[in-house]
């Protein structure tokens, strides 16, 4: 996946999974919120049943207090002892009496008031209560007291709260005063409360804290300055913080006779606890949600992994398909998308070899048809020219049918004058074979070669090809060849055909246009490229025609004329030598044709082409009794070799057709067959290969006379065998004969 | 009241005639056998003693020695009320008072409140009211033991002792005791304190000269369990 990271920066992988880790990230936390929000009210919730639960025990447990106060201390007023002193009247008795309740009892301040609502005496244990604030707070409680009622009340005397009962004296049904005792409600009834509840208590009076159990904790500020004048009634309950700890609180007040508000207490319920777990459970939560998170990635990555491998192989595939290997198939077989993908993908494949191949089909036909036109084009050049060559050849010809008439005549042997003669049918038969011999060569279908050619010896043989035509014409050819041995790298047959092409051509041009035309030839290397122009009079060409000038099948000759393949195939040929053919034209002064060819690197293998015909090796003695069988249907071409072989001392048989040959070699044995190529019935390449069968020592020394070189050529192929080209020369006869001979 | 006894002991040697000795010695109290050990070994809290009370017994005092027998001759009982029981800082003192049959005590209130005395023991029950600035008497003529109380101060209380014979006396601050001028003879010797079992012993008293007696009260010969 990460071959190109440049090209993609987000993969697939990284595109499902950062939604899918989002979206696992908003649900974790979204949930740990709700979890926590939850939970944080329900711990809440919880506080508050247990303050609500701990105000009920409280205002319960204060009730039941009150209530069994006024129980113990209405029996205490029924002691003969008490009554005894209330009947007394005596403040210092009274003192000393109450001195020992105050002891007995428990309780913190005691005051007796005499029937008329005087206080007699009062007492207190802690010396720091004030007995007279107390005799005054009291006094509600007294009162009614004195009205015959017991009674409790809740009082505060230098600020700390009382529990105070107030009871009746009365002798025989007669009051005689009231004692009223007050017992602190104080630390000890705030952690009674507290060991009850679990809940932590402040008791309030006129602003200031009588008691409590957060002794070691500052009370909060917020209830404190809320405890003047109008202490909250209880209520909803608050949230405050005590010393870094979380409390739900909740106040309340003290009922009072006087009607005084500012007797109150505070209930603090601390969900410190539960919030610490609700805290560590938040822990685990958010360990859980991480791992879940981590996870759920781990799993998404790995299932991507596997999802998108079979895209990664498809891709692979892709890239050798694009190589242009298709020698592999896709393996998936998933019954997914990706399987179906990758079905497509092996059909596509396939379609796409199957599509390959017929388009290479169709090159290699494209090819084939392109030699054909190739070589039709040049037949159909030739087939324009061949009257004139047969012209042309006309004219030796007659030289030569007359000197041979010459030398018949008698008395030529003593004039002398018959080697002249001699010379002039030899010298005109030459040139007849070199005319016949360019043309062979010119219509010679190859296959495409690479050798070094030598532009200079290539344009002049173009030149020979055309020269009856340009003469002919009227045409003056003027040369300027560059002279020194610039070679090319390419195919002469090829290069040679471009080359005839352009100058008739320009002939074609020039001969409709003006009776005096004049083609300029001329060879020029630059920069490593050998250039060769040429350059007509002719009428020109029109800027229109310019651009169509090298399309196949454009023609401006007449129908049946062209065939307008010419210019486009030599712009083919020249292309695929790494050259360039360019054509610039005036119209109505001529056109310049020039082909531009890369030079050859240093000095190589020379392309001038080495006959591949038999060296001439000088003759051997010791011929005589070898064995030649001369296979030929022309009677003239059979006597000539006889007689020249015969002279060589062979012993030569002869044989007219290749049947009388093939019986011929079953009778006898021949150390050197020569064969004719084309014969009437089995002709020579037949013959050869029969006796090749048969008699396969003799088949190996075997000579083809032949006029069709390349037909020859071509027939033979790899096979072993030497072959002589019509006409020769005696000397090449012999020493053909004597090579093969020599070697038996 | 030291003095008291002291002269009334002065007068006993004065008008006793010849063949009388002395019985002298000491009183002590002690607990159970081995409790001290308990103690001392942190056991106290065990559940053998768990609803035990702590006693410092070698603390104890008050003891009252007498002899347990009736003699032929009566006493007369004192002519002046020498005897008093004072009410003071709501408290009689002395809290213990051994007195001759007849013997008439004087109960002064030296408080600024009122205080009562009551009794409702056999020998001699009374109740005196409440008063305050006055002495009030009582006349105890019945041996026997009674409990005074206060009618409106529960903690006030007092003991007062009374025998038919002269031979008794109290403890000092230390334990020790002396009962001079005892006609010679074989006597029961009877040991008292308020919270203790009552011990008696076999004593000889010689012609002339004195008898050492140490007694030991205590809590002895209970049953195990």
């Amino acid at each position: 996946m990460n071959s190109r990271p440049s090209q993609r920066r987000f993969t697939v992988k990284a595109k499902v999974l950062f939604p899918v880790v989002t979206i696992m990230v908003v649900l974790v936390v979204s949930l740990l919120c709700i979890a926590n929000h939850r939970m944080t009210a329900q711990v809440q919730a919880e506080a508050g049943r247990r303050l609500a639960t701990a105000r009920a025990v409280f205002s319960n447990s204060q009730r039941i207090r009150a209530k069994h106060l006024l129980m113990r201390f209405s029996n205490i007023v029924n002691e003969p002892r008490i009554e005894a002193a209330s009947q007394l009247g005596e403040p210092k008795t009274m003192l000393h009496q109450l001195n020992e309740l105050v002891g007995e009892v428990d309780a913190d301040m005691i005051t007796y008031t005499s029937a008329n609502g005087r206080p007699l005496a009062s007492v207190h244990r802690d010396p720091e209560l004030n007995l007279t604030e107390f005799e005054s707070t009291a006094s509600s409680s007294i009162r009614k007291a004195l009205e015959g009622q017991p009674n409790v009340d809740t009082i505060s005397v230098s600020a700390r709260l009382f529990d105070v009962v107030s009871v009746p004296i009365s002798v025989s049904d007669h009051l005689v005063g009231v004692l009223t005792i007050g017992t602190e409600i104080g630390d000890a009834v705030a952690h009674d409360f507290q060991q009850l509840t679990h809940s932590e208590i402040a008791l309030f009076t006129h602003g200031r804290v009588a008691a409590s159990t957060l002794s070691n904790l500052p009370i909060h500020d917020q209830f404190v300055a809320t405890l003047g004048n109008h202490f909250p009634i209880a209520g909803t309950p608050q949230e405050v913080l005590l010393g870094g700890e979380h409390y739900l609180a909740m106040a309340g007040r003290f009922p009072s006779l006087s009607g005084d508000e500012r007797l109150g207490y505070v209930l603090y319920s601390s969900y410190e606890q539960p919030l610490a777990a609700l805290r560590a459970t938040q822990r685990v939560l958010l360990l859980l949600g991480v791992l879940v998170i981590a996870l759920s990635t781990a799993v998404v990555w790995v299932l991507i992994g596997r999802i998108t491998r079979p895209l990664r192989q498809l891709r692979e595939m892709a890239e050798r398909v694009g190589r242009g290997d298709f020698s592999q198939r896709v393996d998936i077989e998933t019954r997914d998308e990706c399987g179906e993908l990758a079905v497509a993908f092996n059909q596509m494949t396939g379609n796409l070899k199957t599509s390959l191949d017929e388009l290479e089909k169709t090159v290699e036909n494209l090819k084939n048809t392109k030699a054909q036109l190739t070589q039709s084009e040049k037949l159909s050049v030739i087939g324009e020219f061949v009257a004139g060559v047969a012209h042309e050849l006309n004219n030796p010809l007659a030289s030569v049918y007359g000197f041979a008439q010459m030398l018949q005549r008698p008395g030529v042997m003593e004039g002398g004058k018959h080697s002249h003669y001699l010379d002039r049918v030899l010298r005109e038969s030459q040139r007849c074979h070199k005319i016949v011999q360019n043309l062979l060569s010119f219509a010679r279908q190859s296959t495409p070669e690479r050798k070094r050619i030598n532009l200079d010896d290539l344009v002049r043989s173009a030149l020979e090809i055309l020269q009856y035509q340009l003469h002919t014409g009227n045409i003056e050819v003027v040369t300027d060849l560059d002279g020194s041995s610039h070679d090319v790298v390419g195919d002469s047959h090829q290069l040679q055909q471009v080359f005839v092409n352009i100058i008739n051509n320009s002939r074609q041009a020039m001969e409709s246009h003006a009776s005096n035309g004049i083609l300029r030839i001329s060879t020029r290397v630059l920069d490593g490229r050998a250039g060769v122009s040429f350059a007509d009079n002719g009428p020109g060409i029109s800027p229109e025609n310019m651009e169509k000038i090298f399309t196949p099948f454009f023609t401006t000759k007449e129908p049946g004329k062209g065939t307008g393949l010419g210019l486009s195939l030599c712009y083919g040929i020249v292309t695929e030598h790494g050259g360039a053919l360019r054509v610039s034209s005036t119209l109505g002064q001529g056109a310049t044709f020039v082909v531009d060819l890369p030079v050859a690197e240093n000095a190589g293998p020379s392309g001038v082409e080495t006959s591949e015909t038999v060296a001439i090796v000088s003759s051997a003695p010791g011929n005589s009794g070898k064995r030649v069988l001369v296979v030929d249907d022309e009677e003239a071409l059979r006597d000539l070799i006889s007689d020249v072989l015969v002279a060589e001392q062979y012993d030569v048989d002869t044989a007219s057709d290749g049947e009388a040959a093939l019986r011929k070699t079953r009778s006898a044995r021949y150390d050197l067959i020569l064969c004719d190529w084309k014969m009437p019935g089995l002709n020579g390449l037949d013959f050869y290969q029969q006796l090749k069968t048969t008699n396969p020592e003799t088949a190996s020394h075997f000579i083809f006379l032949t006029g069709d070189v390349v037909g020859a050529q071509k027939a033979l192929g790899t096979q072993a065998s030497c072959w002589l080209p019509k006409p020769f020369s005696l000397d090449e006869l012999r020493g053909a004969v004597n090579r093969v001979a020599v070697a038996v | 009241m030291k003095t008291y006894q002291i002269l009334f002991l002065g007068w006993l040697v004065t008008t006793a005639g010849v063949d009388a000795g002395t019985i002298t010695g000491t009183v002590s109290a002690h607990g159970k056998e081995g409790a001290d050990e308990d103690v001392a070994g942190g056991k106290y809290a065990s559940h053998k003693f768990k609803f035990a009370e702590r006693v410092d017994y070698s603390q104890f005092h008050d003891f009252v020695v007498s002899i347990d027998q009736t003699f032929l001759e009566k006493m007369a009982p004192p002519a002046a009320p020498l005897h008093v029981v004072v009410q003071k800082d709501a408290a009689f003192s002395p809290h213990i008072l051994p007195v001759l049959v007849g013997t008439t005590v004087d109960w002064p209130n030296h408080d600024e409140i009122f205080h009562n005395a009551f009794s409702i023991s056999e020998a001699k029950p009374f109740d005196l009211g409440l008063y305050k600035d006055k002495v009030k008497q009582v006349t105890f003529d019945k041996p026997g033991r009674v409990d005074v109380f206060c009618s409106i101060h529960s903690t006030m209380h007092c003991i007062i002792l009374i025998f038919e014979n002269p031979y008794f006396a109290m403890t000092d601050a230390n334990g020790r005791f002396t009962i001079p001028n005892v006609p010679a003879g074989t006597y029961k010797l009877k040991a008292w304190h308020e919270r203790l079992p009552a011990t008696t012993r076999e004593v000889t008293v010689p012609e002339k000269g004195e008898v050492r007696v140490d007694l030991t009260l205590g809590i002895t010969g209970l049953p195990e369990y």
